[in-house]
């Protein structure tokens, strides 16, 4: 969904549940789940074998039997404009996501997310907090050798260095709130916790180790949403999301006899929103596209995997540009964290 | 096996990578025969060159011909030990008894032999050498710990994969780490398999070991090693 906000609203972000996208091979996870507010991206890496981006899905099934504990915090920090107290502006967002994973073949494996989302205003605004809807994926799971195959159970080293691909599919339910009130009695759908309706997402990741210590990982993704009508008798149909995330991961230092791997990884997403559409009629403010950059350092140690990331915009180019606020392209920055465990 | 395969990877190479044997076998041109010898031409880790061993070790001798032809020969108990080719492949097993390691350096003695044993094991080792390819390769040839190739190893360039079954007394086994050049590379998975990455031309060293419970006094543990040689041009 499109998350720009106007200036004018001051909408301080949506909603979104989360979709996952699943990072790659064997050990240690990286999730990710849910738009704009908190992607939740999986990837597995073993302490030899590709690394996992921050935030962009990789192309990682996660081992047969095996179940994935996944956090992550996705903290969005909004420029502001308009100094006038009497005008409160988005201030920030943080979308914290909570999920599992289970692998049901080495190589298909399911996700549940739940997310939780806080989106605060300037003093005297309006702020909204709860959790959001919860996301349902399931990961399919390709590797190319002497043709394509499904993800084998036994992989070497040498095999991780093929091309892994995978397809992703997911779908929300609406077990957030999208009716929330101002003080006013006012609706703003972007400073729901739900959605309303389900959304779906589709994806495809390409993953492939350059050399052993340095992996390319590519995402496309699409998230669609359908029309809403809020209790007040307003309709609101978010514009759909467009992903292509890239990402390089070079691994610094490994630790075997500590089990123990950093990695640096360096992320650049780019992000198309449509526009959305308010009872039928394209809205003014919202939609855009939009190119971030992320660097960021990964730790893996024994079955577990924390990834810190900072994200900035580099590039924009947002429907009424000066109007919007509060949304994607806005961030001042995001501050990513996300945590993973593999049992 | 040290590890289920569910066990993730980089978990299995700590656990597997400890050989403890730590010899290297080898066969070595000698006209039209070849000789046995143990030391540390191969591995990572620094020992003497070569190291004798009695011939007695020797526990079975397998020979197949470029016709396929499968011979068991008996050598003479000589060091070095010359087994007559040639020989289109020619598998070496042998089981050189109990190691114990102390404070003061290892020692070809059972645990209950020696006074300060840190750790101990039963060693038993097999080496083959490959020359020329045909289809009666694709099968094991011995009763220990083997690696076998499923195709012609010899069309192999760099780039390319090795794809190898690993197998014990004949059947494959899962759960055994597998290096290239000492480096190791992945684990056995149910069927035995793994595949390699050929990095180089020239001689092809593949070493695969396992480690094994075992109930005998003289040794904490067994250790079956095998490798497996051949040369691209």
């Amino acid at each position: 969904m499109n998350a720009t906000m106007t200036r004018l609203n001051l909408f301080a972000g949506r909603a979104h549940s989360a979709w996952l996208i699943l990072g790659a091979a064997l050990l240690l996870v990286v999730v990710p789940a849910a738009a704009h507010h908190g992607i939740a991206g999986l990837g597995a890496a073993g302490l030899m074998g590709p690394g996992a981006p921050i935030e962009a899905a990789t192309s990682a099934t996660l081992p047969r039997g095996e179940v994935l504990l996944y956090g992550k915090l996705d903290s969005a920090r909004y420029t502001t404009f308009d100094p006038d107290p009497a005008n409160p502006e988005s201030d920030y967002a943080n979308y914290w996501m909570a999920g599992v994973g289970y692998g049901f073949t080495s190589w298909f494996s399911g996700y549940v997310f739940l997310p939780y989302h806080s989106k605060v205003d300037e003093a005297g605004g309006f702020d909204t907090h709860g959790f959001a809807d919860v996301s349902l994926f399931g990961q399919l799971g390709f590797t190319y050798d002497r043709g394509w195959r499904l993800i084998p159970e036994n992989e070497s080293l040498d095999d991780l260095e093929d091309w892994h691909f995978t397809v992703f599919g997911g779908f929300t339910l609406p077990t957030g709130n999208p009716n929330l009130r101002d003080s006013g009695g006012e609706i703003d759908p972007g400073k729901s916790t739900g959605f309303g309706n389900p959304s779906y997402s589709i994806g495809l990741t390409a993953t492939k180790m350059l050399s052993p210590r340095l992996t390319f990982n590519q995402e496309l993704s699409y998230i669609g949403f359908q029309d809403y009508r809020y209790a007040d008798g307003n309709r609101t149909l978010f514009g759909e999301e467009v992903r292509a995330n890239s990402a390089l991961v070079y691994r610094l230092y490994t630790n075997m006899e500590r089990r123990f791997r950093l990695d640096l990884a360096l992320e650049a997403h780019y992000l198309h929103l449509g526009r959305d559409r308010s009872n039928g009629t394209p809205e003014l403010a919202t939609g855009g596209d939009m190119v971030y950059g992320l660097p960021g350092i990964r730790v893996y140690w024994h079955n577990v995997s924390v990834g810190l990331g900072y994200k900035t915009v580099l590039w924009k180019d947002l429907n009424e540009q000066d109007e919007q606020q509060g949304g994607e392209g806005t961030e001042r920055h995001r501050l990513l964290l996300t945590f993973s465990a593999l049992f | 096996m040290c590890a289920s395969p569910r066990v993730p990877f980089a978990l299995l190479l700590m656990l597997c990578t400890t050989v403890s044997s730590a010899h290297d076998y080898w066969l070595d041109d000698d006209g039209d025969g070849y000789l046995l010898y143990r030391g540390h031409r191969h591995s990572s880790h620094q020992g003497e060159r070569i190291v004798p061993y009695d011939p007695a070790i020797i526990q079975r001798v397998t020979c197949v011909s470029a016709a396929g032809q499968t011979e068991r020969i008996t050598p003479a108990r000589v060091y070095p030990t010359r087994i007559p080719g040639p020989c289109a492949a020619l598998l070496v097993e042998a089981d050189s008894g109990s190691w114990t390691q102390t404070l003061t350096g290892t020692t070809n003695q059972p645990r209950d032999e020696v006074f300060g044993a840190l750790r101990s094991w039963h060693a038993l080792e097999g080496v083959k050498r490959l020359e020329t390819w045909s289809p009666a390769l694709r099968r094991s040839l011995g009763g220990g710990l083997e690696l076998t190739p499923t195709s012609d190893p010899f069309r192999l360039r760099p780039g390319d994969k090795l794809r190898l079954v690993v197998t014990l007394q004949g059947r494959p086994y899962a759960g055994v780490t597998v290096a290239y050049d000492g480096e190791a590379r992945g684990v056995t998975g149910d069927d035995g398999r793994i595949n390699l990455r050929i990095r180089h031309t020239g001689t092809q060293v593949i070493t695969a070991s396992l480690d094994q419970p075992t109930l005998d006094s003289s040794a904490d543990k067994r250790v079956r090693s095998t490798a497996l040689f051949f040369d691209l041009p």
